[in-house]
């Protein structure tokens, strides 16, 4: 789990380099799967109504993602001084993601507008859920 | 730290895999994205949750007090990233809405692919944020400023290079992927690129101002990004189409970047300020400071007053207290002040006849390089006299001019008021005599001195000292407590123009200026007095009533046209200038001086507050 993986260094931390590495590969392929979904949902379907349903529940999604995760990224590799626990940060994640799906939820249905659209976009949300756990 | 890449690629591959599944087996992008969810969720139970336990306990720990307090810290950062993604969330949602969403499934496939630099720009950058917090927190000065720039030269160079790469090919590949349909779409390519390169840049800049923990920066950098694309949204989409999108995005972006950038550069001079202490040249520590404290009847604060002088870092200081004529145990805690330390003391009794008198007997009575005022009631910063004696090049500033904390008997601050070095209105935006040090030659030469009236004493010293100064520092640094002291707010709250001898300060504070040689066909030298007659007619405003106020609105305005003909069309004739000054207070002297009618109206529901 990434979001405590950021703050504590592993017993014996990687140089930026190497760091940057790792993460650029793994956040590239994971940037690059996202994006074929979005080329398969024209290729194995017809027209580009699946795209657009699609880029709907993604543009709702990024606005989930800064509430569920409350930003914390920056804040927690930058808070060299060690000032909250894990365990904190971890807590912390489950109640904004709680306030989050209160925010996104009635959002979602209003900027669905069929219902048929907005259960793709909350079924979409589902995955955001976890994904700000990563 | 390699857990985040290999889980980021797991994760990756198991979504793919069930999506495409879930979408060739059941034609169903329902079933495909639950398919999504699931993929990521194994990838979490079965890989996140061993690795991330390895380096330490992740049981949730929620902590009622931690959450709140963690919530109201980081709102604002949340508040402005929710904004930064909800710039090209809203400008795709607005189109989908206008267009249908058949046009923005259109639009995503061109824009889709951009994601990939904009999340290869972050997370190239990622890494780099840890050594910018430690160069941050470090007392080494410039290392900060030095790693940030290789940061932002390094992604400039990286977008520069993906959007002319990736425009090149962009185009036959899309064809390739999606087919001849998108042909007459591809044109989208290259602004699509230089919008991602634009976010990833305000997204950086918006992280290193949370490292400075320049929270408020953060959120109004922020808060005018979104700001101007809901301003822009409609007309632009209209105009542009699909393209509208992009360019929404571009000028947004680009408009928050340049405040970001402000609020950084303003952020790292303040922070070389509290850091380059520690080397103060032997020039510098010659240099010896009045300290010059009038007192009248202070008991309750002077030892608190005195004590924070006592405690500087800074030590090549004298105390000169002048004692007004207090009837408490004031001049007492004087004397033995004096007693234990009597070279660094100074201390005389005498009648009162007041603050101002007080003020000008001690400039006298000064032998320092330097001088400065500190009121009876207020107390200072430990580093406040070597944050000014290091800004007055080795003594060669004529005035060094700060800013100041209000803080209230629980030493809670209420408000604080800091000059922005660089902006027109910086030597004037703090009107009183303290929060500045002088050259005491420069006072002599110039024969400053305070005015004894009930209103604007300081302004007769401070005003024309600024005009006669040749060289006036300006710091962002606030290290003079001005102490809100209950009994004193009370008698201020319902203040009446009435036996204030506003109309005999301003004559002489303009005859005064005009002796220091002030010229006053400069818009900013009218907008300094402009605004000082507007500052007292609101000031006054409540305690005087709808009928007095208005009297006085007359009054004043008269007032100008006698002493400073053609005043209107001689200060700024827009609200866009001074910079520097409020913009409230730059508003109120706008329509004061070419609205007079509306101002009346501000005047009149202003004194009904």
């Amino acid at each position: 789990m990434s979001m405590t993986g950021e703050k504590t260094a592993p017993p014996e931390p990687l140089s930026v380099k190497r760091n940057i590495l790792f993460n650029t590969v793994g956040s590239l392929t994971y940037q690059g799967c996202l994006w074929l979904t979005t080329v398969l949902v024209v290729t194995l379907s017809s027209g580009y109504t699946g795209s657009g349903v699609l880029a709907l529940a993604m543009t709702v999604g990024n606005m989930f993602n800064p509430i569920a995760t409350y930003s914390m990224r920056t804040f927690q590799v930058s808070d060299v001084k060690g000032t909250y626990s894990q365990g904190c940060y971890v807590g912390f994640r489950l109640v904004t993601t709680v306030i989050g799906l209160a925010f996104i939820i009635p959002y979602a249905i209003v900027v669905g507008g069929s219902p048929a659209t907005t259960i793709t976009i909350l079924l979409y949300m589902l995955f955001k859920i976890d994904e700000a756990f990563c | 730290m390699d857990y985040i890449g290999i889980s980021q690629f797991l994760r990756g591959v198991a979504l793919i895999v069930l999506f495409s599944g879930g979408l060739m087996t059941f034609h169903s992008l329902n079933l495909a994205v639950l398919g999504m969810f699931f993929g990521g969720l194994a990838v979490t139970i079965f890989y996140d949750i061993p690795h991330a336990s390895r380096i330490g306990s992740i049981r949730p720990n929620i902590v009622s007090n931690t959450v709140m307090t963690l919530l109201k810290k980081c709102l604002p950062l949340v508040v402005s990233t929710l904004l930064i993604s909800m710039v090209v969330s809203v400008a795709r949602q607005y189109f989908s809405w206008a267009c249908g969403v058949d046009q923005l499934g259109l639009y995503a496939a061109v824009a889709t692919p951009a994601v990939l630099i904009q999340a290869l720009a972050r997370y190239l950058y990622a890494p780099s944020l840890v050594p910018l917090a430690e160069r941050w927190e470090s007392e080494e000065n410039g290392a900060f400023t030095k790693y940030l720039l290789k940061t932002i030269r390094f992604m400039a160079i990286f977008i520069v290079v993906m959007v002319v790469g990736l425009s090149l090919v962009g185009s036959p590949v899309l064809v390739r992927v999606y087919g001849e349909s998108i042909a007459a779409y591809t044109y989208l390519f290259p602004c699509v690129l230089i919008s991602t390169g634009f976010i990833a840049l305000m997204w950086f800049l918006s992280d290193v101002l949370v490292i400075c923990r320049d929270m408020r920066g953060l959120l109004i950098s922020n808060i005018i990004a979104f700001a101007s694309c809901a301003l822009l949204m409609i007309p632009l989409e209209t105009a542009f189409g699909m393209n509208g999108i992009n360019l929404v995005v571009i000028v947004s972006m680009t408009i928050g970047i340049v405040v970001a950038a402000f609020f950084l550069r303003r952020a790292i001079v303040m922070r070389s300020l509290r850091t380059d202490g520690n080397d103060l040249s032997s020039g510098q520590c010659d240099l010896r400071v009045s300290v010059l404290v009038p007192v009248f009847n202070a008991e309750d604060y002077l030892a608190r007053c005195i004590d924070s002088v006592l405690a500087q870092t800074y030590q090549n200081f004298e105390i000169i207290a002048i004692d007004d004529g207090s009837s408490d145990s004031s001049s007492g805690m004087l004397d033995g002040y004096a007693k234990s330390d009597p070279g660094r003391f100074v201390v005389e009794h005498r009648k009162n006849a007041g603050v101002a008198a007080a003020r000008n007997r001690a400039i006298e009575l000064a032998t320092g390089d330097y001088i400065t005022f500190v009121d009876n009631d207020d107390y200072l910063d430990p580093d406040y006299l070597e944050s000014f004696v290091r800004a007055t090049s080795d003594g060669k500033a004529d005035i060094v001019l700060g800013g100041y904390r209000r803080p209230d008997e629980n030493g809670r601050v209420r408000t604080q008021g800091s000059p922005v070095p660089g902006t027109e209105w910086a030597p004037y935006a703090v009107e009183a005599a303290w929060a500045k040090l002088y050259r005491t030659e420069f006072v002599r030469c110039g024969a400053l001195e305070f005015l004894p009236v009930n209103i604007g004493e300081d302004l007769f010293f401070t005003l024309p000292a600024t005009t006669l100064s040749r060289k006036s520092v300006v710091i962002p640094y606030c290290g003079y407590n001005w102490f809100l002291n209950p009994n004193s707010v009370s008698s201020t709250a319902h203040r009446r123009s009435e036996g204030l001898q506003f109309e005999q300060a301003i004559n002489q504070i303009l005859s005064r200026m005009r002796d220091a040689g002030t010229d006053f066909d400069k818009a900013l030298n009218n907008y300094v007095i402009i605004r000082l007659v507007v500052w007292f007619l609101l000031y006054t405003a409540r305690g005087d009533g709808r009928e007095m106020s208005l009297n006085n609105l007359l009054r004043y305005r008269e007032w100008l046209d006698k002493n400073l003909p053609d005043w209107e069309s001689r200060g700024y004739t827009s609200f866009t200038r001074p910079t520097g000054d409020a913009l409230q207070n730059r508003i109120a002297v706008w329509l004061f001086a070419h609205h007079p009618k509306t101002f009346r109206q501000v005047l009149i529901a202003y004194g009904r507050r």
